[in-house]
């Protein structure tokens, strides 16, 4: 018998929530969605903040391919119904090997913005529905083009840490108290 | 804003030491292990565990981990947790057993061994003492390879155990399935002296 589809996306999920949880010094907060509608595996929050919040679509491989003589690759396809494609800055892919013998996530695993992936996954387009597909090296040498994507276990919560860091910024609005004032105009910079 | 500067809650910790759990019974069974987590907690079960398709038998488990290793003075390192029960809430069963490990912060995973124990032998040997209502343990298990401490018999490597448990619920179920002869008419017990 091997792990069900269920099982493996189930453990591939709790193992990120303990990188990200454990490597943060706690300062990660995971929920999950009570329905996935959105195809949101969880909601990431800095703890006691709010108002941003990152997106997480979580996918796993429990074997790597050899595409070539020394090189292993993680080889993950899914599609997407048109309509569901979220393309959102808030809204990242984690693309990891579950490791069958170590029981647990192999280094490296990759974080993925979902405007990149779904440009950058040879995307097809067949009866309203999306096809992707990502075939990235896991040799420690390689330059692919998910290399800039990289990130170690251990360091998935820092690198979390600092994507919300990046979107703080560049969402930074007026406090929203500022628009109920009368007479205040907004002027914005294209 | 440096991680180093905080440390995982309490429940975050217990949360991730009851998935690291379930993680490795499902992928060291293969899959045969099946896990479900009770809608309250009111009798001390984290987990309800069974073989894949059995149903009647069923292993219940009570996850605790520690943080950090201590010394008791020596050379030697130590998994040490102390815990609490309500007297009227102290499950003593073949079938109700506690798992302890030590969630090392550097590797992010459990570290070996970890211990997979008894209610009924972890309710003698760990330094009960009563207060009032309450029970209180103590679990002091050297992690050293070369130990010959009490708890010994009930070290499990990480990777073992999905098989440790499947073992255990299969000798249960064979104890289980002798009980029912003895509901069997017509039974004579014979027995060598």
């Amino acid at each position: 018998m091997a792990l069900s589809s269920i099982q493996q996306g189930l453990i591939a999920q709790y193992e990120y929530a303990k990188f990200l949880m454990m490597g943060s010094g706690g300062l990660l907060e995971l929920a999950a969605p009570m329905t996935d509608d959105e195809r949101r595996d969880y909601e990431i929050h800095i703890r006691g903040r709010y108002g941003v919040g990152l997106a997480s679509q979580i996918k796993s491989a429990t074997h790597l391919h050899r595409m070539s003589k020394n090189v292993r690759y993680l080889l993950i396809q899914f599609d997407v119904r048109a309509d569901r494609l979220i393309n959102n800055p808030f809204f990242w892919y984690f693309f990891a090997f579950l490791d069958p013998k170590m029981m647990g996530l192999g280094d490296p695993c990759f974080l993925i913005p979902s405007t990149d992936f779904h440009e950058m996954a040879a995307p097809r387009m067949r009866n309203g529905v999306w096809y992707f597909k990502m075939a990235a090296s896991m040799e420690p040498k390689t330059r692919d083009m998910w290399h800039p994507y990289r990130v170690r276990t251990i360091d998935l919560g820092e690198r979390v840490l600092d994507i919300l860091a990046e979107l703080k910024k560049s969402r930074a609005l007026p406090p929203s108290g500022l628009f109920a004032l009368p007479d205040v105009v907004l002027l914005r910079r294209r | 804003m440096s991680p180093g500067l905080t440390r995982i809650s309490l429940v975050q910790q217990g949360i991730i030491a009851q998935n690291e759990f379930a993680k490795l019974l499902m992928m060291g069974s293969r899959g045969l292990i099946e896990l479900a987590a009770p809608l309250t907690d009111e009798e001390r079960r984290d987990f309800e565990v069974h073989l894949h398709g059995i149903f009647g038998l069923a292993l219940a488990v009570q996850v605790k981990s520690v943080l950090e290793l201590g010394d008791l003075g020596g050379k030697a390192r130590y998994l040490r947790t102390r815990f609490i029960v309500r007297a009227s809430r102290l499950v003593s069963d073949p079938l109700f057993w506690y798992f302890f490990a030590f969630l090392d912060p550097k590797t992010m995973r459990f570290a070996d061994p970890t211990f997979l124990v008894p209610s009924l032998q972890m309710h003698e040997a760990a330094n009960p003492t009563r207060r009032g209502g309450f029970w209180n343990f103590t679990f002091e298990a050297s992690m050293e390879p070369g130990s010959h401490d009490r708890w010994v018999p009930y070290r499990v490597n990480t990777l073992d155990l999905g098989n440790r448990a499947m073992a255990i619920m299969r000798g249960q179920r064979l104890g289980a399935e002798a009980s029912h002869l003895l509901a069997l008419p017509d039974i004579v017990w014979v027995r060598k002296h």
